[in-house]
C-alpha cells in the first residue's frame, strides 16, 4: 500500500470530531453514568454526543492548489467523564489539503479552558516523508457526569479531498451524528458503506437553497484495534462523499461525476512525471541481454526492480499522487509503489512491451471504480499487455513470480490507463492452493524421541513470507532463523542438516529439507507406546472470545497439505490409531485421518481456509470447527509390544 | 604512573616553550590510515556489516571576552564512521541515515565507496528534518532540548558498498546552567557490529581533566604530544584511547554489559572557577582516581535532611501516633517502632495522596526545594487542581529518607543513608560520578540491618529490592558530622524470595477440563509481580486507615518552616471505582494465567493475605479455575500433561547448551515449589511416574520433584531452587542441570490407564 489515502486520513476520519452550529449547554450527566456503565463497560469518558456539519462553499478565485469548491467540517462533541478528574486525550490529523483550525474546549461552567497541544509530523514506519501531521490534544476533566464541549474545524482546500465519514470513535457515542448542507449548486452523491445492520437513521430535509442530510447513529461503541484486525473501511459502517459536479455562472463544471473523471485527474497528474527513458537504456539493455523469450525480458526487469529498488514512500503534497521519474527511481534505487510502477513501465517500453501505469484498491479497500473517488485506491502497479493477455506487475511486491499476485490485490478491480480514455479489468483470484505448504515426513521411534526427515514446501504468500524473512535476517543468524522458523516455536523440536533452499526461482515452490528430532512427543508404559504425530496442531489455539470487537484477518488463504509417516519399532505393532475425522464448510475444511499400514502409520492432514476475512458472525461456528480439530488433535497412535 | 606524565609534559612544555599563544587545534584533521580500508578480516566477511572505522573526537576550550574568560566551554564534535554493508540486512537498516549537527558550523558529510572503488558523495541537501523519535544509535551524546534531526534516504546503497560519513558540531556549554562537569560517557567497546578500529581522542584546554576509567580489558587513555599544542599562556592537551579487532556484542541471558565487556567511563570537568585572576589555571590532565568518598558524602548528605510541609506533615502524624502505641505498650523495642514508623509512614503519605493534597506529579517528579516551592506557588495561585490517583504510587526518595531519619530521630532511633553502586554499573571500586550512584536508607535495631528503600502502595517493610542484591556502597550517618563508613548491601537468600503454588485438581467426567483451586503464596522480591494486581481493588486502604488511625491532634505548628498539612483522617477508605477495579482484577489474573495455560474458565478470586505488613510480608490469594488441553485419547486411555503445571520453564537454546561467554548475573536468588494433588479419576490407574521424579542440585541451583499415587491422589511436588545472585561463567554447567531438569519436568506427561 502506497499512497495518502491510507492510514492518517482514514485515522481521521474515524478519529476526528466536528462541530455544531448551535452552542452546547454544559450539564451536569452524573444521572446517566451507571446505565452508561453498563452499556459501554470499561470505558472512562463518553461522548454524549458527537456531531460533523458538512458545508460547502465556491472558491470564486482559487489560488494555487485550490479548487473552486472548498468544504468546511465543523466538529462538537459532549464529553463526559465515568470516572473523576482524568484528563481527556485526542488526536487530530491534518495535511496540506486539510487544516484544523479553531481547536477550543469549554468546561462545565461554560468558560474556554487551556488545551495542550503537540503538533507534529505523523510517524508512519511505511512512509518516509509525508506532508501528514499530528496534533496530540489533551485537557483536564473534572467530576464524572460533567460535560465539557470540545469543538474543532476541518477545512478542505479543495472538495476533492473531502472523502471518508466514519461513524464510530475512540471513546463511545450516545448520539452520533453526521450532517451535510448540500447547497443546491453541488452534486453530491452519499456513497453508505457497512451499513447493514448498523441501524443508522437518515433523513433529508430542504431548507431553502440546502438539502440537509443527516445520518443519526445511537449508542455506538468505541473503536479499538486488536490484533489481526481487517482495515476499518472493510466492516465499519461509513460514508464516502462523491462530490460529482457544480454550477457557477450557470455553468455545470465536472468534479468527480464518474470513474472517467478521474482517470481524468490522475492523468493530469502522472502526465508531467518527467520521465527521460534515454538514462534507463542501458540498465534495460543489461538486463535483457541474452533473454530470448519475451517472458525471460519481462521478467527479468520485474524480478531486478523488485529486488534492487528500495520500498521508500514520499507522500508529501501531489507526491501522493505522482510517480517519481522513473530515472530518479533508478539512480537512487528506491521508491514508492507509484515510482516503482512508473520505472517498470519505463523499462518495459524501452524493451518494446506495451507497458501502463495501473491503479488499485488493496484488499484494505472494499471499492471499486464505480466509485470515483480519492478513497477508491491506494496503490499503484504496471500492466503489460501481452499478445491480448495482461501481467499485472507489483514492484513493491518481493520475490513474487510474473503471473502470481498477492493476496493483497487478488480479485480487485484495476483503473488501466490508455490514452484518454482507461480499461477498468481485474486481477485474478486464486484459491488457497496458490499458497500451498506442504510436508512430507517421515518418524521414527529412538528410545523417547521421534527422529525423522523432513521435506517442506512452500508457495505462494507462504513462499514469499518465508523468503522475505529470511532474507531481511543478518547474514549471521540466517541459520538459525531458518531453524527456528521451521520448528514453528517448538522447543521440543531439534533440527538439524537443513539444506538450504533455493530461492531464485520464482517461478517454483521454496523446498527446504532436513532432519530433526522431537523430544517429548513419545510416552513409554510397560510395553505400550504411545506416539504424538502432529505437534503442529495447526489452528488449535485460534478460538475468538466473544470480547473481541473486530472481525479476523487471516494472513493469508492457508491450504496446509501434511503427511507422516512413523516407523512401527521393531518387536511392536500397531494397537491403537485415532479416528479420522472431515469437516468442510465452503469458507474452510479439515481432513485428518491415521492408516495402519502394518510397519508403518500414515497420518495425513488438509486444512484449507478459502476466505481470508471472518467475520464476527461466523466466530461461532469457527470456533466449533476448532473444538471439534482439537478433538481429533488430541488422540494419540498407541503401539504395542508384540507378544 | 602520573610522575611519568608529568616529566613528558615538562619536556614537552620546554620544547614548545615559544609558543606563548596557542592557536587551539581543530577536530578531523587527521584521517588515521586504517578509514581507508576496504577490505575486512575473513572471520568477518559472512557477517552482516562490519565497522572498518569509528571515531569520536572533542576539543573542550574557554571561550574569552577580551582578557578574560566566560563561563561558557566550547565544545568542538566530530564523528567519523566507516561501515561495509555487507547484506541486505544491514543495506535497509543503513538505507535511512539520521543524523544532527548542532552550532552553526555544524555539518555532515556522507559518502558511499562502491565496490569498484568509485566515490559518491552524497548531496545532503535532499535531508529533511525529522520531528519524530530516531534510533538511539544516531543520538548524539549532548543532546539538548529543540535539536533539530535530520534524515536522508541513502541513494543507491548496495550490499558490498562501504558507507562512510562524519558529522561535526559546535556545542557552546554554559558553565553557570550546566555546571563543570561535562556529560559523561558511559560505555561498553562492543558494538552491534564487529568493530576493527576505534578510537575516541579529547583536547583538553587548560584548567581541564578527563576523568577515565577502562574495565574489564578495555585500552588505557593516552596522552598524544603530537596533537597537543603548547604555549607559555595557554595549552591544549590530547589525550586518546584506541581499540582494535572488537567482537560484536554477544547477548547472553542473565548479563551485564557493562560487567562483561570491555567497557570505559570518562567525563571531563572543569577544574578551576571561571576567574582566572584568582586561581592558576594548570595543563589539562587524565584523573585516573576512584571516586572520592568525601565528595559523595558532601553530594548525598542532604537527602536526608530535606524539610517540607509533606516531610513536616508525615512525621507529624508518625510521632504522634507511634508515641500513642508506646505509651498503650505496644512497640516492644526498636525493630517494632522501626517497622511501624514505616508503615505508618506509608498509611499518611496514602491518606494524603488519596484523600487529601499530595498531587502525584508533584511527589514522583520533585526533585529540588527550588522546584517544589514552584510548584506550590503555582498551586497556591490556581485552584486546588485535582487529578486521577493513579493504583500506585511511589513517595519521592528525598521527602521518604527525611521523613524516616525525622520520624526515627524522634524516638531515639538513629537512621544512615546508604549510597551504593547500582549493580548493573559495577562495584563501588568501578564508580567513577557521582551520578552513577544511588541511595536507600538504612537503620540498625540490635537485631538487624533494615535497608530501606521509599514505599509504593504494596512494598513491605524492609522488603527485599532486586537492584540492591549484593552491591556495595558507603553507609552516611547523621547523629554526628563527617560520619561515614564502607558497607555491603543486603543479599537475600532463596528462603526470602518464595513463589509457591498449590494445586488441588479433578478432571471431569468426560475427562476434557480439570477443574482447579489454586493457593499461590509469594513472599520477597517474587511478590512484586502479583501484588499490585492482587491490591487492584484498594481495599488494603481501609486496613491501612483503620489499622494507623490517630485521631485528629496537635499537629500543626506555627512556625512556617515546621507548616504541617492538616489530613481529614478516618477509619476507612471509599473507592467509588471499586467493583470496576475488582472485575478488572479478575480479568488481569484471567490474562497471567492465559499466558501458560489454556483456560476454559476463571471462576473466583479470593485475596486471603495482602502481603503489605509485618516483616516477612507474604501475598497470598486463592482461585479457582478450570483448564483445557491438558489430556488427550490414547485408545482406552488418557495422557495428562501433568508437567505443564508448574508452567513455563526456561529453554535453553543450543548454543547456551554448549557454552557460555559472560559471568552470570541474576536478580537474586529464589524458589520456586508447586504442590499438585490430584484426584485419581475412577477406573484409571496412573502410570508412568518414573519422569515425574528429579532430583539435580549443586551449588547454584536445584530441580527437585516427587510424584506419587497415594491411595486415589496423585500428588506431585516440585521445587526449582535459584541459589545465588551471582555465579563465576565457569559454572554455567551448575545451571545447564537445573535448568534442562526443570524443562524436561514441564513436557512430562503421566498415562491414566483403564482398570
Amino acid at each position: 500500500m502506497c499512497r495518502r489515502f491510507t492510514v492518517p486520513y482514514l485515522c481521521l476520519a474515524g478519529f476526528i470530531f466536528f462541530f455544531s452550529i448551535t452552542s452546547f449547554s454544559q450539564t451536569d450527566l452524573s444521572g446517566n453514568i451507571s446505565s452508561w456503565k453498563t452499556l459501554f463497560p470499561k470505558e472512562d469518558v463518553i461522548a454524549y454526543s458527537y456531531k460533523e456539519t458538512v458545508s460547502f462553499s465556491l472558491n470564486e478565485i482559487p489560488k494555487p492548489g485550490e479548487g473552486n469548491v472548498r468544504a468546511k467540517v465543523i466538529n462538537e462533541l459532549t464529553i463526559v467523564p465515568v470516572k473523576d478528574f482524568i484528563k481527556y486525550e485526542d488526536g487530530l490529523f491534518y495535511y496540506d489539503e486539510m487544516t484544523i483550525d479553531n481547536v477550543k474546549a469549554i468546561n462545565p461552567k461554560g468558560k474556554d479552558i487551556i488545551i495542550q497541544k503537540l503538533c507534529g509530523s505523523y510517524k508512519d514506519d511505511d512512509i518516509f516523508h509525508s506532508d501528514s501531521k499530528y496534533c496530540s490534544v489533551k485537557f483536564p476533566l473534572e467530576e464524572k457526569g460533567k460535560s465539557f464541549t470540545y469543538r474543532y474545524e476541518e477545512n478542505y482546500r479543495d472538495v476533492k479531498y473531502l472523502t471518508s465519514f466514519y461513524f464510530h470513535s475512540h471513546m463511545p457515542v450516545v448520539e452520533r451524528i453526521i450532517e451535510f448542507n448540500i447547497p443546491s449548486w453541488l452534486e453530491t452523491d452519499l456513497r453508505e458503506f457497512n451499513f447493514k445492520g448498523g441501524n443508522i437513521e437518515k433523513t433529508s430535509v430542504k431548507e431553502g437553497d440546502i438539502t440537509r442530510i443527516t445520518f443519526t447513529f445511537k449508542n455506538l461503541p468505541s473503536f479499538h484495534r486488536e490484533p489481526s484486525s481487517p482495515n476499518h473501511a472493510l466492516s465499519f459502517p461509513h460514508i464516502i462523499c462523491v462530490n460529482k459536479a457544480y454550477t457557477q455562472n450557470g455553468q455545470r463544471k465536472i468534479l468527480f461525476e464518474s470513474v472517467k473523471d478521474l482517470y481524468g485527474w490522475y492523468s493530469t497528474v502522472c502526465a508531467d512525471i518527467g520521465n527521460i527513458p534515454g538514462e534507463l537504456k542501458d540498465r534495460v539493455a543489461g538486463l535483457t541481454a541474452g533473454k530470448k523469450t519475451d517472458m525471460e525480458k519481462i521478467e527479468s526487469i520485474f524480478y531486478w526492480v523488485q529486488d534492487n529498488i528500495r520500498y521508500i514512500a514520499f507522500e508529501n503534497g501531489i507526491m501522493g499522487f505522482k510517480p517519481d521519474a522513473a530515472q530518479n527511481v533508478l539512480k537512487n534505487k528506491y521508491g514508492d509503489c507509484k515510482g516503482k510502477a512508473n520505472l517498470l513501465k519505463e523499462m518495459l517500453k524501452l524493451s518494446g512491451y506495451d507497458a501502463r501505469l495501473t491503479w488499485i484498491g488493496t484488499s484494505d479497500l472494499p471499492y471499486d471504480y464505480t466509485l470515483p473517488s480519492l478513497a477508491v485506491d491506494n496503490h499503484m502497479i504496471c500492466t503489460v499487455i501481452l499478445n491480448g493477455k495482461k501481467y499485472f506487475l507489483d514492484g513493491t511486491e518481493p520475490f513474487i513470480a510474473l503471473n502470481d499476485y498477492a493476496q493483497r490485490i487478488q480479485g480487485k478491480q484495476v483503473l488501466i490507463e490508455d490514452g484518454k480514455n482507461y480499461i477498468l479489468d481485474r486481477i485474478p483470484d486464486f484459491p488457497a492452493e496458490r499458497n500451498k505448504i506442504k510436508r512430507v515426513s517421515r518418524i521414527s521411534v529412538d528410545n523417547d524421541v521421534l527422529k525423522g526427515t523432513a521435506s517442506m514446501e512452500y508457495n505462494g504468500e507462504s513462499k514469499t513470507m518465508l523468503q522475505s524473512v529470511y532474507t531481511s535476517m543478518r547474514s549471521e543468524d540466517k541459520t538459525t532463523a531458518l531453524s527456528d522458523f521451521l520448528k514453528r516455536g517448538d522447543n521440543n523440536i531439534v533440527v538439524s542438516t537443513v539444506q538450504s533452499p533455493e530461492f531464485k526461482e520464482r517461478q517454483k515452490p521454496i523446498t527446504v529439507n532436513y532432519e530433526f528430532k522431537a523430544n517429548n512427543q513419545v510416552k513409554k508404559v510397560a510395553n505400550e507406546i504411545y506416539v504424538v504425530m502432529d505437534w503442529d496442531k495447526e489452528f488449535s489455539g485460534l478460538e475468538f472470545d466473544a470480547d473481541r470487537k473486530n472481525d479476523y484477518e487471516f494472513n493469508y488463504k492457508y491450504n496446509y497439505n501434511i503427511q507422516t509417516e512413523l516407523v512401527v519399532p521393531d518387536g511392536y505393532k500397531v494397537d491403537y490409531i485415532p479416528a479420522s475425522f472431515k469437516k468442510s464448510t465452503p469458507q474452510y475444511s479439515f481432513e485428518g485421518s491415521y492408516t495402519n499400514k502394518g510397519k508403518s502409520v500414515l497420518y495425513n492432514k488438509t486444512i484449507v481456509v478459502n476466505k481470508p476475512i471472518l467475520l464476527k458472525s461466523e466466530f461461532d461456528s469457527w470456533n466449533a470447527f476448532v473444538k471439534e480439530i482439537n478433538n481429533f488433535y488430541n488422540d494419540q497412535v498407541v503401539l504395542v509390544k508384540q507378544q | 604512573m602520573r610522575q611519568i606524565v608529568f616529566c613528558c609534559l615538562l619536556f614537552l612544555i620546554n620544547t614548545a616553550g615559544n609558543l606563548l599563544k596557542a592557536q587551539p587545534p581543530s577536530v578531523g584533521e587527521t584521517i588515521e590510515p586504517e578509514f581507508s580500508v576496504v577490505a575486512v578480516p575473513d572471520k568477518w566477511s559472512k557477517e552482516s556489516a562490519v565497522v572498518i572505522g569509528q571515531k569520536t573526537e572533542y576539543i573542550f576550550t574557554r571561550l574569552a571576552s577580551g582578557k578574560k574568560y566566560t563561563t561558557v566551554v566550547r565544545i568542538l564534535e566530530y564523528i567519523h564512521k566507516r561501515i561495509k554493508i555487507q547484506d541486505k540486512n544491514a543495506q535497509e537498516k543503513f538505507s535511512t541515515f539520521y543524523y544532527v549537527t548542532m552550532g552553526k558550523d555544524g555539518k555532515a558529510e556522507y559518502r558511499i565507496i562502491k565496490a569498484n572503488g568509485k566515490r559518491v558523495d552524497i548531496d545532503m541537501k535532499n535531508a529533511i528534518e525529522e520531528e519524530n523519535d530516531i534510533p538511539a544509535i544516531y543520538k548524539p551524546i549532548y543532546y539538548r532540548l529543540g535539536i533539530k534531526y535530520f534524515k536522508i534516504a541513502i541513494p543507491d546503497l548496495e550490499v558490498g558498498d562501504i558507507i562512510d560519513y562524519n558529522l561535526r558540531s559546535t556545542i557552546n556549554w554554559d558553565m553557570r546552567e550546566n555546571g563543570i562537569g561535562f556529560t559523561p560517557f558511559i560505555f561498553s567497546l562492543s558494538n552491534t557490529y564487529s568493530t576493527m578500529y576505534q578510537q575516541y581522542r579529547f583536547v583538553m584546554a587548560n584548567g581541564m581533566k578527563v576523568k577515565f576509567r577502562g574495565f574489564n580489558g578495555a585500552s588505557n587513555l593516552k596522552m598524544d604530544s603530537k596533537a597537543s599544542v603548547f604555549g607559555e599562556k595557554e595549552s591544549y592537551v590530547a589525550y586518546y584511547m584506541l581499540d582494535k579487532d572488537r567482537e560484536k556484542t554477544t547477548e547472553e541471558r542473565w548479563s551485564y554489559e557493562l560487567r562483561n565487556t570491555p567497557s570505559v567511563k570518562f567525563r571531563v570537568i572543569m577544574l578551576a572557577d571561571n576567574d582566572p585572576d584568582s586561581k592558576e589555571l594548570g595543563m589539562a590532565t587524565v584523573d585516573r582516581t576512584f571516586i572520592d568518598i568525601d565528595d559523595v558524602y558532601k553530594r548525598y548528605v542532604g537527602a536526608a535532611l530535606y524539610r517540607t510541609t509533606t516531610v513536616n506533615t508525615l512525621v507529624a502524624y508518625t510521632t504522634e501516633y507511634i508515641a500513642k502505641k508506646k505509651a498503650e505498650g505496644l512497640l516492644k523495642n526498636d525493630d517494632d517502632v522501626i517497622r511501624e514508623c514505616y508503615y505508618c509512614l506509608r498509611k499518611v503519605f496514602l491518606e494524603m495522596y488519596y484523600k487529601g493534597p499530595v498531587h502525584s506529579e508533584l511527589e514522583k517528579y520533585m526533585t529540588g526545594k527550588k522546584l517544589y516551592k514552584k510548584i506550590l506557588k503555582q498551586q497556591e495561585k490556581e485552584e486546588q487542581k485535582k487529578e486521577e490517583r493513579e493504583d500506585e504510587i511511589r513517595i519521592n526518595n528525598v521527602v521518604f529518607a527525611t521523613s524516616l531519619r525525622t520520624a526515627l530521630a524522634s524516638q531515639g532511633i538513629q537512621s544512615e543513608l546508604f549510597v551504593y553502586m547500582p549493580r548493573r554499573l559495577g562495584a563501588w571500586r568501578d564508580a567513577v560520578f557521582l551520578d552513577e550512584l544511588d541511595f536507600v536508607m538504612k537503620v540498625k535495631s540490635k537485631r538487624k540491618n533494615y535497608f530501606i528503600e521509599a514505599f509504593n502502595n504494596f512494598d513491605a517493610f524492609a522488603s527485599a529490592y532486586s537492584y540492591l542484591e549484593g552491591v556495595e556502597g558507603y553507609s552516611i550517618g547523621y547523629d554526628e558530622p563527617n560520619k561515614y563508613y564502607k558497607t555491603p548491601g543486603p543479599v537475600s537468600t532463596y528462603q526470602d524470595n518464595i513463589s509457591r503454588k498449590d494445586y488441588s485438581m479433578r478432571f471431569t467426567d468426560a475427562m476434557d477440563i480439570i477443574n482447579i483451586e489454586r493457593i499461590s503464596l509469594f513472599t520477597g522480591h517474587e511478590k512484586s509481580e502479583m501484588v499490585g494486581i492482587a491490591n487492584l481493588e484498594r481495599g488494603y486502604l481501609n486496613k491501612d486507615f483503620e489499622k494507623y488511625y490517630n485521631p485528629p491532634g496537635q499537629k500543626g505548628k506555627k512556625k512556617k518552616e515546621d507548616e504541617v498539612i492538616d489530613i481529614t483522617t478516618s477509619t476507612g477508605y471509599d473507592n467509588p471505582d471499586r467493583e470496576e477495579k475488582l472485575k478488572e482484577r479478575k480479568e488481569l489474573m484471567e490474562k497471567d494465567i492465559k499466558k501458560e495455560f489454556d483456560l476454559e474458565k476463571y471462576s473466583e478470586f479470593e485475596l486471603l493475605d495482602n502481603g503489605r505488613y509485618g516483616d516477612t510480608a507474604t501475598l497470598k490469594y486463592k482461585e479457582t479455575f478450570s483448564l483445557k488441553k491438558m489430556i488427550s485419547r490414547a485408545g482406552r486411555n488418557f495422557i495428562f500433561d501433568a508437567g505443564k503445571l508448574i508452567g513455563g520453564q526456561i529453554k535453553l537454546e543450543e548454543k547456551e547448551l554448549l557454552e557460555r561467554q559472560t559471568d552470570i548475573w541474576l536478580s537474586n536468588a529464589r524458589t520456586i515449589e508447586n504442590n499438585i494433588t490430584i484426584d485419581i479419576p475412577a477406573g484409571y490407574t496412573v502410570e508412568g511416574l518414573q519422569e515425574l521424579n528429579m532430583s539435580v542440585d549443586n551449588e547454584s541451583g536445584a530441580f527437585i520433584s516427587t510424584a506419587k499415587a497415594e491411595g486415589d491422589k496423585l500428588i506431585i511436588s516440585t521445587r526449582k531452587l535459584y541459589k545465588k545472585n551471582f555465579d563465576k561463567k565457569d559454572l554455567w554447567p551448575n545451571y545447564v542441570a537445573f535448568l534442562e531438569a526443570g524443562y524436561k519436568f514441564s513436557q512430562a506427561k503421566i498415562v491414566l490407564k483403564k482398570k
